[in-house]
């Protein structure tokens, strides 16, 4: 490709055709601001540069007008000032514009502190709102179990709109009306329940402002814990262990595995449990499920059944495929109703009492756990009083803020230990919260139980790391186990179009992931949670896997001993009454 | 002339794409603007503030309706002068007189 050389702020650079202004001038080492620009939407190749804002402008020498640098590419030649008086008051104003119409109630608005609005603006040394004049005014949407919306704060600069279309292909939200009254909503302007929403929050991650925003259920869980008669135990994601500590100014993606439990005994919770724990369950009984479909020609491929966002995103648009999904539940949605029998029995307590909370990435936990089927705990003890099977989610950003509220110095908490019973997690339940991490737990316990050999090497560096789609095979006593693993929705859409279309039968087992990179780049994550971050997140989760004295699920004692006493097999009667689900096609009528 | 723009203005904000900011809402707080210009009611302050957005919207916007909405509003009030001072101080009757041909036929 040919180069082109220009200046920017009398430097001269050269750049390959084709390059943004924004980029060129990264080169040359001027910064200029951006707010509504965003590289790598979840996945590297995907980028948001629609102009919106208009606070990137330069000015090109020759040109009357300015020009957004995010989405100009350069030519040959160029002189281009970035700031000028010109340009600085036409950022400016264009923020003031923008604040004109912004409702500014920051002390109290939940992205406080954390807004690239805020941050822009200090940036540009914004000091006035010159411009006044009507607001706009629409109802908040809080119908959705994990989304809030609030359309105030929205700026219009539609990167939800981009993460929800391009990376996720789900397509829900869009850009409505003309001028001033313009709006993104939900398609169709419905609540945003009603749509095609699978709740993955990817949106959110991206939203610069508070427009889109998880819901808060923090105070519920206070709530709970004050209260003597409830026994309020929490479990927390494999993803977690790595993501929490960002907050609080360790690296991204530090192991903050005993912090954390540390800091949940001082929030005040009962019980402290690994979701860890159940991850290892779920790949015994997945796992087993897996053998007997391949064994009883069952469906195949068969498809994991861990993230809650690609659960519904097939019941929407590929209803036909359901049968390809494992029964199997989230290990989420295992210890809930594992807490309410196996651990009400074992310590006496009352089931009707036990509280069970999640600390999760995601956002579309919230809306699982919701699932009206999700009370098993309730049917296992023929008991209208037990309420469902996880009483409330949090996403590791409500949790952050708990330990914000209560004053917790968490940097610098000593490590603590996960309580007994569902508290000990193994290297293969850890790496659950990555791409690929579910399909190479599986593989690890599928190909032990299978051949009854141990298995040469652990590692499975086929289906690790960012790429979009990734395959391996197995050779398990002479059957090649084929599998893939995909994540963001968009990979999972190709995936499953070849297979509506007759393709990819030989394959055996399908990992999908909602969202980029896995758990570590859920929508419930810390903010920001860029490509970068997701990285060094999957690194944490692989080192933390390492370390770990057990890294097979079928070796943890703890599962061994849930077996022994109370589930007996996997895929027994109780396993098939407390641990496994079925699925609802929805989508257009 | 100042009808004029706020009809423009109008146009511009029913067409407007929504997408970029100066077009969105800086047509819009142009036109609260202008509207202060039939009462005068509008400030000096505000005045000047109109300017400086009309330069801003012309230079910053992402298409030709934006950059045309903030031009028109600059010329107007470069060019226009004397016919938005008169709208001000509420003076300004009808600057162009009735179709004289008209006029001298219906009189006969």
């Amino acid at each position: 490709m040919a180069n082109v050389t220009l200046t920017i702020d009398g430097q001269k650079v050269t750049v390959p055709e084709g390059t943004t202004i924004l980029k060129a001038a990264e080169k040359a080492g001027v910064k200029i601001p951006t707010l509504c620009f965003l590289e790598h939407v979840g996945l590297r190749h995907i980028k948001h540069d629609v102009g919106a804002c208009r606070v990137c402008v330069v000015e090109v020498e020759g040109k009357k007008d300015l020009v957004s640098s995010c989405n100009t590419p350069v030519e040959e030649g160029m002189v281009i000032r970035t700031h000028t008086p010109k340009v600085i008051a036409a950022r400016k104003l264009n923020l003031e514009m923008m604040l004109s119409d912004h409702h500014l109630d920051c002390p109290t608005c939940p992205k406080n502190g954390i807004c690239e609005l805020q941050a822009i603006c200090a940036e540009l040394n914004v000091r006035q709102i010159r411009p006044q004049g009507e607001k706009k005014d629409f109802p908040i949407d809080d119908s959705s179990p994990s989304i809030m919306r609030n359309p105030n704060k929205c700026i219009l600069c539609q990167r939800c709109i981009t993460a929800c279309k391009v990376l996720q292909t789900v397509d829900a939200l869009e850009l409505y009306g003309n001028g001033f009254d313009a709006v993104v909503r939900p398609k169709g302007g419905l609540p945003l329940i009603e749509t095609q929403c699978v709740a993955c929050g990817q949106c959110a991650l991206v939203c610069p402002t508070a427009a889109i925003v998880e819901k808060d259920d923090t105070w519920k869980v206070w709530e709970a814990i004050a209260d003597p008669n409830k026994h309020v135990v929490v479990q927390t994601a494999p993803a977690t262990h790595v993501t929490i500590g960002e907050a609080f100014g360790l690296p991204v993606g530090t192991d903050i595995t005993g912090k954390m439990v540390a800091a949940l005994k001082r929030l005040g919770f009962d019980a402290v449990f690994d979701t860890n724990w159940s991850a290892d369950l779920t790949i015994m009984e997945e796992g087993y499920e897996l053998i007997h479909r391949i064994k009883n020609n069952g469906v195949l491929p068969q498809f994991t059944s861990c993230s809650p966002g690609w659960i519904k995103f097939v019941e929407e648009f590929y209803p036909d495929l359901i049968p390809h999904i494992s029964s199997c539940k989230s290990p989420q949605q295992m210890l809930g109703p594992i807490a309410k029998t196996y651990y009400a029995e074992k310590k006496g307590i009352n089931p009707e009492n036990i509280f069970v909370v999640s600390i999760m990435p995601c956002t579309a936990k919230k809306y699982e756990a919701a699932r009206p089927e999700m009370n098993a705990a309730s049917k296992y003890w023929n008991n209208p009083n037990i309420t469902r099977d996880v009483d409330v989610v949090l996403t590791s950003r409500e949790l952050i803020r708990m330990i914000r509220e209560a004053g917790i110095d968490f940097a610098n908490l000593p490590d603590e230990k996960y309580d007994p019973i569902m508290g000990e997690g193994t290297g293969a339940a850890q790496i659950f919260g990555a791409t690929g991490g579910v399909m190479e737990a599986a593989l690890r316990t599928a190909y032990e139980v299978v051949t009854g050999k141990t298995l040469p090497r652990l590692d499975f560096e086929d289906v690790r790391g960012m790429k979009d789609i990734k395959e391996a095979s197995v050779n398990m006593n002479g059957v090649t186990v084929k599998v893939l693993v995909a994540h963001s929705l968009g990979a999972a859409r190709q995936l499953m179009d070849k297979i509506r279309a007759g393709e990819l039968k030989d394959y055996h087992f399908i990992e999908i992931m909602a969202c980029p990179g896995g758990c570590i780049g859920g929508g419930g994550q810390p903010i920001p949670t860029t490509v970068e971050e997701r990285e060094l997140r999957i690194k944490g989760i692989y080192e933390r896997d390492k370390k770990l004295p057990i890294r097979k699920s079928h070796e943890n004692p703890e599962i061994q001993a849930i077996y022994k006493e109370f589930l007996k097999e996997p895929l027994g009667h109780k396993s098939h009454q407390l641990l496994h689900t079925h699925y609802t096609p929805r989508g257009k009528k | 002339m100042a009808e004029i723009i706020d009809f423009f203005l109008d146009y511009t904000q029913q067409n407007s794409c929504a997408e970029c900011i100066p077009c969105r809402i800086g047509t819009k707080r142009m036109q609260e603007i202008v509207k202060k210009i039939f009462n005068g009611s509008i400030s000096d302050r505000e005045l000047s503030l109109l300017y400086d957005f009309a330069e801003d919207i012309g230079a910053s916007s992402k298409c030709d309706l934006g950059k045309m909405a903030g031009k028109a509003v600059k010329f107007a009030l470069q060019y226009c002068k004397n016919d938005i001072d008169a709208h001000i101080k509420g003076s300004c009757g009808h600057t162009i007189p009735a179709n004289p041909g008209w006029q001298s036929i219906m009189m006969k």
